[in-house]
């Protein structure tokens, strides 16, 4: 096998702790997930938006993770803004609904209004309160928010790290991938009968593909995927794309995916006959001559980037798969009282064609009509079921809906009294080390 | 269409995205233009006494600027809380001689 495109820098981090076994009770314990709410989700930044739907002043998103209500803002001069969601009268939710726009932050219990800033700028019937109120102390109470990539991040401990050093290298790969320049195409959430880790695990693993995805075989070489482990239990994977299953017969000549891939790019894929594993290798090439009729820009991307799929998972709860033209970034939340049910949001991103070559270049992007990117609606949020993914009535790309077929039963497994712990194997190393780090966060994190 | 007075829009016609307030019969009504279509409401919010031409128009949905209620300009639907009924909706008819808004009729 001819690997001109050969990878170097495998970076495995190690956790702060020593592996445990991962056993059921994290899963499906009521105490592991009240203690989840104190331990984690206050103390890490956790993807909450994105920038591109704060645009203007008083644009606002809503963001719920665990008991927690996080109103996330942009300011009169144009910064981010986050805060707790509580009005400091009596402690009512300041916003009841998800985004949107105001003029003022006003609560709809006693119209006590705040500023884009914070600021308790009016409270009706002043008089009322003897003593008076001090506005200064009785603003909405701020918390830490940056964006890297168009994504929005929160974080409720002021002693955590800086967003850049939290994420750290595996968002330097992230970031290669310029996310902030492709168009929002979905926006979905799926509420699912399992924990929220059950989901994580998920993607932290190849080992499962074989099994359930065989699409997959056809596409990328996973068993040869590299696994990457990082600081603060971010994990990654790349795999060699634009290729296939290597454990599998060679096909002589390309599968109609792998077809369709080198069209799409100007390429002849009765060239590959007999030389299906270079087509890797020439994919890179056929992109960069592909790119400026697309009006894309590969100059500062690798070759490396330009031919394989990677995937990086963000310790505690944020999912994000990327190829040079197109990205999912997914979130697992965890039900506020149920440690069996959560919910799993998926975001998908594509690089958009100029409208002017769209038609010329021959691509098809499903389900858009090329346009120019600015006038591509913004998705609505749809939020459906598990049951409606397995009647088939809501799609979450074929892949994601076969790992949802499956979930519900691997939830029941961890509540059964036959199931013990986790027996993993050597490309299940980003599940163990997720999970080290998982219990430091969990424990004193002195160690 | 109930019988009613047809108000003329003092405008022959107004941008994409943009919105005024006319008055028809005592009732204060928005009349807004997206996609080329007009559409026009009650411009008050169902939640609270608010004018909804104070928010902002964004493509269909209009945005309360007081508590965020969002409404779909073609039907007046709430889409989101703390509002929960419809705005009212009024017809917008569009002729020669310039834009004219009337009552609805209760099935539309």
């Amino acid at each position: 096998m001819n690997h001109v495109l050969a990878r170097a820098n495998v970076i495995h981090t190690p956790a702060p702790v020593a592996a445990q076994p991962i056993t059921a009770d994290r899963y499906i314990s009521t105490d592991w997930l009240a203690r989840e709410a104190d331990r984690i989700w206050p103390r890490a930044w956790l993807f909450a938006g994105l920038e591109r739907d704060l645009a203007e002043p008083g644009d606002y998103r809503v963001f719920n993770i665990a008991y927690e209500s996080i109103l996330i803002t942009r300011t009169e001069p144009g910064e981010l803004a986050a805060f707790f969601n509580v009005c400091q009268h009596r402690g009512a939710r300041v916003v009841v609904n998800d985004h949107g726009w105001v003029k003022n932050f006003v609560c709809p219990y006693h119209g006590w209004t705040y500023g884009y800033d914070g600021h308790l700028d009016h409270v009706p019937d002043p008089e009322r309160f003897t003593g008076g109120i001090d506005c200064e102390k009785r603003s909405l109470r701020p918390i830490r928010v940056g964006a890297v990539g168009g994504l929005v991040w929160i974080c409720m401990d002021e002693a955590a790290p800086s967003l850049t050093d939290f994420l750290g290298e595996a968002w330097q790969a992230v970031a290669a991938y310029h996310l902030e320049d492709m168009t929002l195409y979905e926006d979905q959430t799926v509420e699912l009968d399992c924990n929220w880790k059950a989901v994580f695990d998920n993607f932290g693993e190849l080992y499962h593909v074989d099994h359930i995805h065989p699409q997959h075989e056809l596409l990328f070489d996973c068993p040869t995927a590299e696994n990457h482990l990082f600081d603060y239990g971010h994990t990654g994977v790349v795999i060699d794309g634009h290729t296939v299953n290597t454990r599998m017969p060679i096909p002589e000549k390309p599968n109609p995916y792998l077809k369709g891939q080198l069209r799409m790019f100007g390429g002849d894929p009765d060239a590959y006959d007999g030389r299906v594993l270079e087509i890797r290798t020439d994919i890179p090439r056929l992109r960069r001559e592909a790119g400026p009729r697309l009006g894309w820009c590969y100059d500062d991307m690798s070759d490396l980037r330009l031919s394989d799929i990677e995937q990086y998972n963000f310790f505690p709860n944020t999912m994000i798969t990327v190829q040079p033209d197109d990205a999912i970034v997914m979130r697992t939340r965890p039900h506020p009282t149920d440690p069996n049910k959560c919910f799993w949001d998926k975001l998908t991103f594509r690089r958009q064609p100029r409208a002017e070559v769209a038609d010329r270049a021959n691509v098809a992007f499903e389900p858009h009509d090329p346009a120019d990117v600015a006038d591509v609606p913004r998705p609505e949020h749809d939020q459906f079921t598990q049951d409606e993914i397995i009647a088939g009535n809501k799609s979450m790309t074929i892949t994601i809906d076969q790992d949802i077929h499956l979930i519900r039963d691997i939830q029941a497994g961890m509540r059964s009294r036959g199931f013990r712990d986790a027996k993993l194997c050597d490309d299940e190393i980003r599940v163990q080390h997720y999970h080290d780090w998982l219990n430091h966060w969990m424990g004193d994190r002195s160690e | 269409m109930i019988e009613s007075e047809k108000r003329r829009v003092p405008y022959r016609a107004l941008s994409n995205g943009q919105m005024i307030v006319v008055d028809v019969e005592g009732e204060a009504i928005l009349v807004c233009r997206v996609e080329g279509r007009y559409h026009a409401l009650r411009d008050l919010c169902s939640h609270a006494d608010q004018a909804l031409s104070e928010g902002r128009l964004r493509g269909h949905t209009i945005y309360c600027p007081l508590h965020g209620s969002r409404f779909d300009v073609r039907t007046g639907e709430c889409l989101s809380p703390p509002a929960t009924f419809s705005v009212k909706r009024f017809l917008v008819e569009e002729s020669d001689e310039g834009l004219f808004v009337s009552r609805a009729r209760e099935e539309d």
